[in-house]
């Protein structure tokens, strides 16, 4: 009789050393595996920077450019171009895309997305083969739980489709879109307006005009599917869609859209209820800049 | 040592008893059709059965009762001769359903019936869904509900007399100089053929074949209410500190169970 609680004893202390090397195991693979994306970014980051800083902006030949900085940040140039009459609109000239090296070291990268001062600065994925290819691998294709963002295979940026659907992992460290969940604070937003798309031709600013919790449903719920909208061919599609978000939006960012126009949809998961997502919902707002084509 | 011999006694008796049930599992192996004749023995003045085709007049054969007792689903019955009124009422569906020499008197109930034979001077009345029936020569046939090919065998000249209370889809009439043509698409209860001769309205009926039937469509799988749109899942995993959570649990029982031991 008195072996037997002694063994159990020992086979309790055996299994939590096994669940203890488990944690452990998968601590130091989280850790690892957010070192490797954040290098992997960090280089695609950093060929940016060098091009923003030896190739500076060519400015509209009509008169001298008014420049405005919008951050301190590593944003581009918003170029201004006042011309001697005020009717006139300023073209952009087609310059050279900063991400060039990333577009040409990975096919499948379609854009970059970028909110100024915060960690959103990733690339932008699509597979339509595969949506989830990316979903659990790095820019590389390398295996790591981190990922990368995911543009929904039913959106598109060449032709664009009126909103473009882009996921990302709700990461514990904050990568990916772990800090997306900071747009509940409407300071937050109030901060943070804006998020630049850069796709292969040109350079789309847009505003965020709702921000909302929400969930993947059942396949026979008939309730407004925010994952569901991807192009809006008459004003009732655009309604929909519209109504729905300002409706569902946690506050009032005061910004209106109408039809014809696109947007932008970022996604990512919570655990409010089961199969919870967080959104924020942005509108274009402009197109910034106009890229000359990639080529090798 | 108790706790150990109960579970060796729980495990023994399972595996006695699936082993048991393995040994008288039924076996099941299709059947053959059965074949049983129906005919009137004038000389007890009542319909008899045997359970053959082939009616031996040496005997008498014994009551209806065993028929409706016997019959099963696809077996072939042969009901022969007049009598009295024979009110059959089968609740199989035939494989086989012939009348010889059988007058109006004698009406056949059943599921139905997959193919149906109405021999020459014969009259067969059947109330029940009929895959093919043939009818011969001068043979007179009712067939109250829907039947899906029908087939007059005619001589030179079709006799029959044949009347259709459901649908029919198609009719053939064959002559013995291997001619023969075809009808189709009959609506419900309108098929009449008066000694050999379609007398239904043309409006009622088809003259060519229906259209192919394009394949159905394959039924659209039916969504169980628990599938979820498909939307790709961007949470984290939480394993680690599941496992570690697990770990202090199993800590904290063998660290009680020690200092009960000792205590």
């Amino acid at each position: 009789m008195k072996r037997k609680p002694k063994i159990i004893t020992i086979a309790l202390g055996v299994i939590g050393i096994c669940c203890l090397i488990g944690a452990i195991f998968f601590f130091v693979k989280d850790f690892v595996d957010r070192q490797e994306s954040e290098d992997t970014f960090e280089a695609l980051r950093t060929s940016y920077e060098n091009y923003i800083e030896s190739e500076p902006v060519t400015p509209a030949p009509t008169s001298p450019p008014e420049t405005e900085h919008v951050t301190e940040s590593k944003v581009p140039v918003i170029l201004d171009t006042p011309s001697p009459s005020p009717s006139a609109t300023p073209t952009p000239v087609a310059i050279t895309n900063p991400y060039k090296g990333s577009f040409l070291a990975n096919d499948d990268m379609v854009a970059w997305l970028k909110i100024p001062d915060t960690n959103i600065d990733y690339p932008v994925m699509w597979t339509p083969g595969d949506e989830e290819y990316y979903l659990y691998r790095d820019f590389n294709g390398k295996d790591n739980k981190n990922g990368c963002l995911i543009l929904d295979t039913d959106s598109s940026v060449a032709p664009f489709t009126t909103n473009l659907i882009i996921h990302g992992h709700n990461m514990k460290s904050g990568a990916m879109f772990g800090n997306l969940t900071d747009y509940e604070k409407e300071s937050y937003y109030d901060s943070h307006k804006e998020m630049f798309l850069y796709t292969r031709d040109c350079l789309k600013i847009y505003e965020v005009i709702a921000v909302f919790r929400s969930q993947v449903f059942k396949k026979s719920d008939k309730v407004f599917k925010f994952y569901k909208f991807f192009q809006a061919d008459t004003q009732e599609e655009f309604d929909d869609f519209y109504n729905n978000i300002k409706k569902m939006s946690l506050y009032d960012t005061g910004v209106t859209a109408e039809f014809g126009d696109r947007f932008i949809t970022l996604s990512t998961c919570v655990y409010h209820v089961k199969n919870g997502r967080f959104v924020v919902v942005a509108r274009e707002k402009d197109t910034a800049e106009q890229y000359l084509p990639i080529e090798e | 040592m108790k706790l150990f011999k109960k579970i060796a006694a729980i495990l023994a008796a399972g595996a006695i008893f699936t082993t048991a049930s393995a040994f008288s599992l039924p076996t099941v192996s299709a059947e053959e059709p059965a074949r049983h004749s129906v005919k009137y023995v004038a000389s007890l003045g009542e319909w008899r059965y045997q359970p053959t085709t082939t009616w031996d007049d040496s005997l008498n054969g014994v009551e209806l009762y065993y028929l409706k007792e016997l019959i099963k689903d696809g077996d072939v019955l042969l009901v022969i001769g007049t009598g009295s009124g024979l009110k059959l009422e089968l609740d199989v569906t035939l494989g086989n359903m012939t009348y010889l020499n059988c007058d109006t008197s004698v009406i056949v109930t059943a599921k139905g019936a997959k193919e149906l034979f109405v021999l020459r001077d014969s009259t067969g009345i059947f109330n029940g869904d009929v895959d093919t029936a043939y009818v011969y020569e001068n043979a007179i046939c009712n067939l109250n509900n829907n039947v899906n090919q029908l087939i007059v065998n005619a001589k030179d000249t079709a006799e029959a007399n044949i009347g259709v209370l459901g649908t029919l889809n198609c009719v053939t009439v064959n002559f013995a100089n291997n001619s023969s043509y075809s009808r189709y698409n009959f609506k419900p209860n309108t098929f009449r053929m008066a000694n050999g001769t379609i007398t239904t309205d043309p409006a009622n009926f088809s003259n060519t074949p229906p259209a192919a039937a394009e394949p159905a469509p394959a039924p659209a799988p039916t969504t169980p209410d628990s599938e979820y749109d498909e939307v790709p899942k961007t949470g984290d995993s939480y394993m680690g500190f599941v496992l570690l959570a697990a770990a202090a649990i199993f800590f904290a029982g063998s660290y009680s169970l020690r200092n009960k031991k000792e205590a």
